[in-house]
């Protein structure tokens, strides 16, 4: 009687299978429109692709995979923290890894990542200088960067006056969501006691600590990376959140209820990498991948679909980038503003003080 | 007694055999695993999350210190109130599941219960804070409905963790009681009335006890697992609901503090494993089919009948006067003696317990397909957003379906149905794997005694409770190693990596236990006499197991692996450490999503899943409409049946 329910998991599994037996068609978007020439012969190789899901345009995968004749295989993951805790157990395969800005100092250290060559990456020159060199990564040893963004503050804001200072968002009486972010938000608590935010002393990791505590009342919640959810649907009036986030809600919705700011203390920058983890399978396919992604035409794409914004100067340049991107002050900022971000070091020498810390904020506030 | 004992040693040595594969598989795939946990949480942390030396135990004093220990007891409290809510709907559903006359309606409505949980995790979750936040669906229609003036506060709180909680939990308790009550012989409860008996009397004398196995294994199935939950409180909670999960998750990301973690994955587990040694040393032993299991059960009612002469002993004392045991006489007499009493009482019984075995199944297919229902209604939605209503579309089918018949690929969708084709991969063979090796654990274990038993029957039961994010990533680090060791030995004629099979191996490895306990509860009470029977009959074992002991089984290797195929399809954290390259599961898709926002795209492809699946469940109920199982000749008619449904459907 219930036995021919066994057989109903098999047959979803077959129809589904079967779906997939459908060969690829041909593009929707052209790889003719793209001035890049596929390096060497790499004809019926395979290239596998570490990444956030769709954090690429529709277009790149299958463009490359035709002007390389190769093959693609793209994997996803949700934290770089969980990457870096899996490719320190050994690399199953993987040839291009996406990497969080300290991620790549981190994993450098760890002989996790092969060094480039950057001769192999001639589309290099197309990075903005104030891209090239940078703290996380001298001399671009490891890891040349994909998109960029900032992390300050979004909110409502028909609920909340124009926010400037750090103080709108701690001080504030109602509802907030902080992110779990130990390295930022201690780095703001820092910045708010006038100390470095990557500061690695004991006493004023401390004092973070129970400024962050102080001002916690209000904390309905400390998001993983759902923020946005929670201030789209009103149930918190002021995020911490990424500026990439706030602007998929912005153009999801179509309004001007949301705002963001980057407050006169300053915020955090950060910046997406494109790396080689030891152990690639296929290295020199990965640097024509990499050298492929900064084309000026390709980086444009990405940066235009994804709504993050470009380090790629000379797409900028060309006019390729989405003017009105430009000018909406989420995505691209001004540059004095730049100039108030703060980078994460992940300075191991803080690491575990600001472990303790955290977990003491995260279980104190808001109760 | 005594044919029982002769027969035993042979039982013994076939009932450990059967037990063989379990016992291999999971002291190769999780004791080594977790043993990797236990020396890990003993070591320190060197910088960058290292594991050092010198050995330690203050991760333990930290993580059962002031900052930790009152999460810890949170948890607990969390995971009781969710285990004592689902059963407090799982039972009434249950029951009414089993006792639908047709066969049909009661596959279905198992159905039912478990078809939302083929959607995707996240997106159930997104749309239970659709439905529960300030300004979300069920705040406006109580609004509307005048219930309450100002807005329910209950998202990112506790009780919003426990609602997420009793939804995501409640197939874990359905199912093993659905197994346990599944064909009960109704002969028993004619039996109780025939002698006098009322419903609750009924109900509770002979109902209940039969099916305790399932009450007990659904009990451990929803109460282990939700104390170590993490999504749903990181999702619902918020700051109030935080649980140890999310303590242990942190601690264990990228350069956090393993031992730490370890250690409070060690402190969970045994909490887990003395709470189960206090019960497998009380009740277990004797209830599952050992002969002595009634004689105990009466023996236990005797001590306690036995004592109550002592309460009224006590209460006269108390009162200082007889009129204390008087007046416990009278009111047992009005309640018990009195026929008309009686009959008001039972009738009054009656009534309402047909009223709660309506109404709440009713409110409970409500309560499980109220999240579908909006999940639904977000995929017709003309916009990103999974949070607020911006219109009607079509587009998100749109792009599955010209992706899915090849007229248009995006490299989106493609990925999408790629994931998909891999979680089935994965889903499948895991199922098969663990039903089999879990089922044969099970009979083992009811039906006969050997040396170690107490030792599976306790492995069983912490491989419920270790943390998935510990048990994903010793799993980790154990392949890694091995296969380290393994190529070397193998000087380069083969290469083992990651992979399906690694998925595949980590999937069977936590559900043996849930395939194993939910078949346990359906043999418990199912009396050994059948197989004696056919033995007497001259069928051999082989026979016997096929003729009798399987059909018994049934429902419950049904119910086993009905969960164990939800659990592969949801699962993110131990799949993530334990793939390779290009075995990305849909799960794991919707997971990387974060970064940017979960589409429509997945609530519309879970819509066409559980679209999919209810219209193969539906097609396979009207081929066998009329009577059960499977045979020759009902083979042709469904033939015929299924070649007349393709005519109706394609004319040409």
């Amino acid at each position: 009687m219930t036995r021919k329910l066994l057989i109903l998991p098999l047959l979803l599994a077959f129809v589904v299978l079967s779906v997939n037996v459908v060969p690829m068609p041909a593009q929707a978007q052209d790889a003719s429109d793209i001035g890049w020439v596929c390096p060497e012969e790499f004809a019926g190789q395979q290239l596998n692709v570490f990444n956030w899901s769709l954090y690429i345009s529709e277009a790149a995968i299958p463009n490359f995979e035709e002007l390389c004749d190769v093959k693609v295989v793209y994997d996803t993951y949700d934290t770089t923290e969980a990457v870096f805790t899996r490719l320190r157990e050994g690399n199953p395969g993987f040839d291009v890894v996406f990497l969080s800005d300290f991620m790549v100092t981190l994993m450098g250290e760890e002989d996790l990542l092969e060094p480039l060559d950057l001769d192999l990456i001639p589309n290099f020159a197309n990075i903005g200088d104030e891209f090239k060199d940078p703290a996380y990564d001298p001399g671009n040893v490891y890891s040349v960067p994909y998109l960029w963004g900032s992390t300050g503050i979004s909110y409502n804001v028909e609920r909340v006056d124009e926010i400037t200072s750090w103080n709108d968002l701690f001080d504030y009486d109602g509802p907030v969501a902080w992110m779990d972010e130990p390295t930022v938000m201690l780095g703001v608590a820092l910045l708010m006691n006038g100390h470095d935010p990557n500061s690695v002393d004991s006493d004023e990791i401390a004092e973070a600590r129970d400024y962050l505590i102080d001002k916690g009342g209000n904390v309905r919640t400390i998001a993983a990376s759902d923020g946005t959810f929670l201030l789209e649907t009103g149930e918190v009036d002021i995020i911490v959140g990424y500026s990439g986030e706030l602007f998929q809600i912005l153009t999801n919705c179509e309004c001007d209820d949301f705002a963001y700011a980057i407050p006169e203390e300053g915020g955090n920058i950060y910046v997406d990498t494109m790396t080689i983890p030891t152990g690639a399978r296929n290295p020199e396919l990965a640097h024509a991948f990499i050298d492929y992604m900064l084309d000026p035409v390709v980086g444009a794409a990405n940066a235009n679909e994804i709504g993050y914004a470009s380090p790629n100067q000379v797409s900028i340049d060309m006019g390729l980038i989405d003017p009105s991107y430009l000018e909406n002050g989420v995505i691209y900022l001004e540059p004095e503003t730049i100039e108030r971000l703060f980078y994460i070091t992940q300075n191991p020498e803080g690491e575990l003080d600001r472990l303790d810390a955290w977990d003491e904020v995260s279980l104190m506030v808001g109760e | 007694m005594n044919k029982i004992k002769r027969s035993l040693p042979r039982f013994q040595t076939r009932g450990a055999l059967l037990a063989l594969p379990a016992t291999l598989w999971l002291i190769l795939f999780f004791v080594i695993p977790l043993l990797i946990v236990l020396v890990v949480s003993f070591h320190t942390r060197g910088l960058r999350g290292k594991i050092q030396l010198p050995l330690t135990t203050e991760n333990y004093t930290y993580v059962t210190g002031d900052i930790y220990g009152p999460i810890f007891e949170r948890s607990i409290m969390i995971a009781l109130y969710t285990t004592v809510i689902c059963l407090l709907i799982g039972y009434p559903l249950a029951f009414y599941i089993t006792t639908r006359r047709r066969a049909a309606m009661r596959n279905f409505m198992l159905f039912l219960v478990i078809l939302p949980f083929w959607t995707n995790f996240l997106v159930r979750t997104y749309a239970w804070r659709v439905l529960l936040a300030k300004e979300g669906i069920l705040n406006t229609v109580l609004l509307e409905l005048q219930v309450i003036t100002t807005p329910l506060e209950i998202l990112l709180t506790r009780d919003a963790v426990i609602i997420g909680m009793v939804y995501g939990y409640l197939p874990y308790m359905v199912l093993p009681i659905y197994a346990s009550l599944a064909r009960f012989n109704n002969q028993l409860l004619q039996a109780g009335y025939d002698l006098g008996g009322n419903d609750w009397v009924i109900f509770r004398r002979i109902l209940l006890p039969l099916t305790m196995p399932g009450v007990i294994a659904g009990c451990i199935l929803v109460f282990i697992p939700s104390i170590g939950a993490f999504v749903t409180p990181d999702m619902l909670g918020g700051t109030e609901g935080r649980m140890i999960g999310n303590l242990i998750e942190r601690n264990f990301r990228g350069t956090g503090h393993w031992p730490r973690g370890a250690a409070a994955s060690m402190v969970l587990i045994g909490l887990v494993a003395i709470g189960m040694l206090i019960y497998l040393a009380l009740v277990e032993g004797r209830m599952y089919g050992t002969p002595s299991a009634t004689t105990h059960r009466l023996s236990i009612r005797r001590k306690i009948a036995g004592a109550i002469p002592l309460f009224s002993l006590a209460a006269v004392i108390g009162e200082g006067d007889e009129s204390a045991l008087n007046r416990v006489s009278q009111w047992r007499l009005r309640f018990w003696l009195s026929d008309q009493w009686r009959l008001r009482r039972d009738m009054a019984l009656r009534y309402t317990g047909q009223a709660a075995l309506l109404l709440v199944p009713i409110a409970s297919y409500i309560f499980l397909w109220i999240p579908i229902v909006v999940l639904i209604a977000f995929s017709f939605n003309d916009s990103r957003s999974v949070a607020t209503w911006h219109g009607f579309t079509t587009r998100w089918y749109d792009n599955i379906i010209t992706n899915a018949v090849g007229s248009d690929a995006r490299f989106s969708t493609d990925q999408m149905l790629q994931s998909l084709t891999n979680s089935m991969r994965i889903a499948v063979p895991a199922t098969i794997i663990a039903t089999i090796i879990g089922t044969l654990t099970a009979i083992s274990l009811v039906r006969s005694n050997f040396i170690g038993k107490r030792w599976l029957q306790g492995l069983l039961y912490l491989t419920v409770a270790i943390p998935e994010i510990a048990f994903g990533i010793s799993l980790l680090m154990f392949f890694n190693r091995s296969f380290t060791y393994l190529n070397e030995q193998l000087g380069g004629h083969l290469t083992l990596t990651f992979g399906f099979t690694t998925m595949i191996i980590a999937h069977v490895t936590f559900s043996i236990s849930y395939v194993a306990i939910v078949v346990s509860a359906r043999l418990a009470n199912m009396s050994k006499n059948w197989e004696e029977a056919a033995q007497d009959l001259g069928a051999n074992n082989w026979r016997t197991f096929w003729r009798v002991t399987f059909p018994l089984a049934l429902p419950g290797i049904v119910a086993g692996a009905l969960l164990v195929f939800t659990m592969s399809l949801d699962d993110y954290v131990i799949s993530f450490f334990t793939s390779g390259i290009g075995t990305t599961t849909l799960t794991m898709y919707v997971y990387g999503l974060l970064k940017l926002t979960i589409t429509p795209e997945i609530n519309a492809m879970s819509t066409l899943m559980i679209v999919a699946s209810a219209l193969l469940v539906s097609l396979s109920l009207f081929l066998q409409r009329p009577d059960s199982g499977w045979s020759r000749i009902k083979l042709g008619k469904s033939l015929r049946r299924l070649r007349s449904v393709v005519r109706f459907l394609f004319p040409a």
